[in-house]
């Protein structure tokens, strides 16, 4: 029997173990496996292939049989309104799959696949700069941060150039350029704020987001199996031409090639193993979700890459008599100083005017103007402050009047609109010790680990910053010449942002 | 984001500026839980970054046996 234990372990040895798939897990499985080393990616979901596993990325309006709305019997068993569309019910999550508790309101964004929310996220991917870096530190919240903007900065390029980025050289302080390709052009409506703010402000500057998408793609994308972006905007269905980086279209299938990978779905990790002797971690222990056996994995270096929450999950759940609260929680700071970002403010408005302009295609992108608050100095009677995303468009309608041929005429015949801007703020939260999520003492999943508690809460500097965002895109919008212009206040739980 | 937030002090972090546990430098977090501060910007091209940094410092450290 001995022997047999001695072989079942040398089969489930490799030399790295990377827990999760998505955007960061998939860097991890690339890097291990260019370098020759055999590594374990573990997925707590299912398997999702490049292309035939996105069921919905060619089809047309017509051919989803209620138009993209899912039926009340279909949404049965999911109370999260994420994904809730024909086109990408494949990406919503069961209930069942994961309870957990809600001590405050929390919108838990989970990618349970392969691919994780690198298939789900909105791609947009600006560069930290030192203004980020050092705020801890200048503004006596949280504790410094170990590294510096030039620490990181050979590694965004490194990442860059394998993920492809568009985008534009903006060259600002607070937002450092990135290796792009071309980037999206802002449409005319775009275009007039930026010149607006730049008259108005001098320090506010409307910019293309940059995004990972291809719109030139070099020999190391066509070496990845991928193609152009064709602005088609169905992105969060999976993208058939891997025009957009994700796990599954980029890192995943690059280090499979090398031999060295070893992908395994259906893989819930319960905890990481600690052996007192070697002071260190040997291993995992994965419940596979189909047979529910618990089976040890071991390696020499294991990667934490479950997701946020997930990963403080892990490390929460893995006691020893070393670790009695849980894997390097000594202070018992674990799970507290959770921050995510503040998306409550949004502000739309129409512009009477470019009645001789339209668009064509569509952005994958938007514009983004980069925080201008309290970057340089501290300027207002909040810590920290905003970026905001932007869009501007102009729709067609169709009168739906008539019957018989003048229905029919009304709906062939369609008009343009008016101009419509809409904006978004995505602000810094600050990270206090009350914000956490723990382990439920007594609830369990399926799987028999416990259920995660969510305690996490706005505080007053999060609703000075909404209050601000809407003044601000009030006399923004009113520079430029915007008419009925609205902001609101979402007053939403926390975690919209799927951070 | 944050949770097993990155610092100089193990007494007041948990992951020291390579993404390793302060207390079982074998492990490694670089997801969205590392993160000390959130900034504005979308974090993922970040989170990628520390991953790529902390695993080719996991190679070097490999190397000289310190893992």
């Amino acid at each position: 029997m001995a022997n047999l234990n001695i072989d079942l372990v040398k089969k489930n040895t490799y030399d790295v173990i990377v827990i999760g798939s998505g955007a960061s897990g998939g860097w991890a499985a690339k890097e291990f496996c260019d370098k020759g080393l055999q590594t374990l990616v573990l997925e707590r979901g299912r398997q999702v292939r490049h292309v035939e596993d996105y069921p919905t990325a060619s089809k047309a309006p017509w051919e989803f049989e209620h138009r993209g709305t899912v039926s009340l019997a279909d949404k049965k068993g999911f109370s999260s309104g994420s994904f809730m569309r024909e086109e990408t019910k494949h990406w919503a999550l069961p209930d069942d799959e994961q309870p957990v508790v809600y001590e405050k309101p929390f919108r838990w964004t989970r990618g349970y696949h392969v691919g994780g929310k690198s298939l789900l996220w909105a791609r947009q991917t600006q560069r930290w700069s030192d203004y980020d870096f050092e705020g801890p530190a200048r503004d006596g919240f949280a504790v410094d941060w170990p590294i510096r903007y030039k620490d990181i900065e050979p590694w965004y390029d490194h990442v860059e150039k394998f993920a492809g980025i568009a985008g534009f050289n903006d060259n600002l302080a607070e937002l450092p350029n990135s290796l792009v390709q071309p980037g999206f052009e802002l449409n005319c409506l775009e275009q007039h704020l930026r010149e607006t703010l730049k008259k108005e402000y001098g320090n506010r500057w409307v910019i293309s987001g940059r995004c990972a998408h291809l719109t030139d793609p070099q020999e190391i994308h066509f070496q990845q199996g991928r193609g152009r972006c064709l602005s088609q905007r169905q992105c969060e269905r999976g993208c058939n031409y891997g025009a957009y980086f994700s796990s599954n279209s980029s890192t995943l299938p690059w280090a499979a090639k090398t031999g060295k990978l070893t992908l395994r779905p259906h893989s819930v990790v319960h905890s990481i193993i600690y052996d007192a002797k070697k002071k260190k971690a040997i291993g995992v222990n994965v419940i596979d979700a189909i047979s529910r056996d618990m089976i040890p994995f071991y390696a020499k270096v294991i990667f934490v890459n479950a997701s946020t929450i997930n990963t403080n999950a892990i490390l929460l759940n893995s006691k020893s008599s070393r670790f009695p609260q849980g894997l390097g929680n000594d202070t018992g700071l674990l799970g507290k100083y959770i921050a995510w970002h503040n998306y409550r403010g949004t502000a739309n408005a129409s512009f009477d005017g470019f009645k001789d302009k339209k668009t064509a295609g569509g952005n994958p992108s938007n514009a983004y103007i980069p925080r201008f608050r309290n970057v340089f100095r501290q300027e207002t009677d909040f810590l920290r402050g905003y970026a905001v995303g932007v869009g501007g468009g102009r729709g067609q309608f169709a009168q739906q009047g008539g019957i018989g041929d003048t229905l029919r005429e009304n709906l062939l015949n369609r008009q343009w609109g008016n101009w419509n801007i809409s904006a978004w703020m995505m602000g810094e939260t600050v990270p206090t010790e009350q914000n956490h999520i723990r382990l439920h003492e007594s609830l369990q999943d399926k799987y028999g680990i416990p259920q995660i508690v969510f305690s996490c809460d706005w505080t007053e500097n999060d609703v000075k910053m909404v209050k601000d965002f809407r003044e601000q895109m009030q006399e923004m919008f009113e520079k430029a010449g915007f008419q009925q212009i609205r902001t609101a206040d979402s007053k939403s739980a926390p975690g919209a942002d799927i951070h | 984001m944050g949770g097993v937030r990155m610092g100089k002090n193990p007494s007041t972090s948990l992951l020291n500026e390579w993404n390793q546990l302060h207390a079982c430098k074998n492990v490694f977090v670089t997801d969205g839980a590392c993160m000390t501060s959130t900034g504005t910007q979308n974090p993922t091209l970040t989170f990628m970054a520390l991953t790529a940094r902390a695993a080719n410092h996991a190679m070097d450290e490999w190397k000289k046996l310190n893992l």
